[in-house]
């Protein structure tokens, strides 16, 4: 079953709680634009990780400055995940450097070899549809499919409409999908948000 | 479907730019005829040697590397295509040659996407050729296409050679859409520019097509001044079948870029004639 802008919207107030009860970081809900009449909204956060070390022999954690947009892609049907790297000082960090954060985060969570990975291919720096400001995002196109079985597995589609009703299961696959994609970006979804 | 000569005629469609350096007025502009379906980040490389030559800028001197451009005092959005980014020059667009500044300083982080070693002009313009055949065809055409003819699209675009393009472009635009892909552009007085798209089917309930004015109606539900859908340069009749005009006047990116403009636009029997006649009845 195929996920539409407005079960995406009526999903957010609750992934918002789930994410919000758990982890501590500032969150809210923003609507950023308009498509026909549909409001086009987000769930925006803001959170510190560890980056990739400068070097092998550096002491100090080096820190980076995530702020992450959860919104939704109308061409694929599916969570569209837009975000600003910086260092904590909120420097926007250098390409490379952006680059090596999202591909060891990548690297450490698929445990995917060094180089076989084509970053390239997935991760690109684009214009936020609707505030136009430079982001990074990954390629929605084989996130589909993902939310298609995601859905189906949580009985989304009960009345056969082809497209999820369910706020509940809508809720849960968005969150389930967070809980892949959010990886590239060093968020790690604590299960106790699925409760 | 072979590339009929209104898809001809956009692809080759040129504007003459004339780059100048406004920090060291000693450097002679650079002039070029640039393609208005085109990139200009594409142009970096000659920017950069153009300085290296005449301004002594080394071409891996930070200035080089973080250049940007600027038009009437604004960034130039240079992942839009040059044409539509000429189109959209408020109050009018600017004489022709379009004089654009190059600057070596203060890249705009917040405004302007960095294009480079890591963020590459191609794979941006893959990002926008997926997204358009996610609304035709559930993606399913450019999956099914190798990395080999994808880098034949953008060889294509890059060099200008219209064949090398169409060949492979041919597939994704045949066969049925399911949604179109457009965008329709207003530039604000502030200088900000809103961005419309939404999903619009070919056709109607009632299996009629789809025209620009039932696409304003969609995008735009409350809006009630007259206004005008322009791409290239052209203004469209509002009668026009969307499908119609996405299959002769969509850009290689496979999105048909609209302007809007306020204002009427003089329809097909006023008697007034425009730049292109577009004659829908001519076409086979």
């Amino acid at each position: 079953p195929m996920l539409s802008r407005s079960a995406f919207n009526e999903a957010l107030p609750q992934l918002l709680a789930r994410l919000s009860g758990r982890l501590s970081w500032p969150m809210r809900l923003a609507t950023v634009g308009a498509e026909s009449d549909t409001p086009v909204m987000e769930l925006q956060t803001s959170f510190l990780v560890a980056g990739p070390a400068a070097d092998a022999s550096d002491s100090a954690p080096v820190l980076v400055q995530v702020r992450l947009h959860i919104g939704f892609s109308s061409a694929y049907a599916c969570p569209v995940l837009h975000f600003c790297l910086s260092q904590p000082d909120g420097v926007p960090l250098a390409a490379s450097d952006a680059a090596d954060f999202v591909r060891v985060n990548v690297e450490s969570s698929t445990g995917e070899a060094a180089g076989q990975l084509d970053l390239a291919s997935v991760l690109s720096q684009v214009p936020h549809p609707q505030l136009g400001c430079p982001m990074y995002t990954l390629h929605p196109c084989r996130t589909a499919e993902l939310i298609g079985r995601l859905t189906s597995a949580s009985e989304a589609d009960r009345d056969g409409s082809g497209e999820v009703r369910d706020t509940n299961a809508a809720a849960l696959a968005v969150l389930s999908w967070l809980t892949v994609y959010g990886r590239a970006v060093g968020l790690q979804v604590p299960p106790e948000c699925f409760l | 479907t072979t590339p009929d000569s209104i898809q001809r005629q956009v692809w080759d469609g040129k504007l003459p730019v004339c780059f100048v350096l406004p920090e060291d007025p000693d450097v002679p502009p650079l002039y070029s005829l640039v393609p208005r379906v085109g990139y200009f980040p594409a142009l970096l490389d000659r920017l950069r040697a153009h300085l290296s030559r005449h301004a002594g800028i080394d071409e891996d001197s930070p200035g080089a590397q973080q250049l940007w451009l600027r038009s009437a005092g604004r960034p130039l959005r240079w992942h839009l295509p040059v044409g539509l980014l000429y189109d959209l020059e408020r109050p009018k667009p600017p004489p022709l040659p379009w004089e654009v500044e190059i600057r070596t300083r203060d890249f705009p982080t917040d405004e302007l996407v960095s294009f480079g070693p890591n963020n590459s002009l191609e794979s941006y313009f893959l990002y926008c050729l997926k997204e358009a055949d996610a609304l035709k065809h559930r993606a399913r055409v450019i999956n099914e296409m190798g990395e080999r003819e994808h880098r034949q699209l953008w060889q294509g675009l890059l060099n200008d050679q219209f064949d090398q393009f169409s060949v492979v472009n041919r597939k994704l635009m045949e066969g049925e859409a399911k949604y179109l892909p457009f965008r329709i552009y207003q530039q604000e007085a502030d200088g900000g520019l809103s961005v419309l798209q939404c999903l619009a089917k070919p056709h109607r309930e009632d299996s009629t097509p789809l025209t620009l004015s039932d696409l304003l109606r969609i995008c735009l539900p409350n809006f009630t001044d007259p206004v005008t859908l322009a791409t290239h340069g052209v203004s469209l009749p509002m009668e026009t079948p969307l499908a119609w005009a996405y299959d002769k006047l969509a850009y290689p990116d496979n999105f048909l870029h609209l302007v809007l403009q306020p204002g009427r636009c003089n329809s097909a029997g006023d008697g007034e004639s425009s730049a292109m006649q577009l004659d829908s009845s001519s076409e086979s």
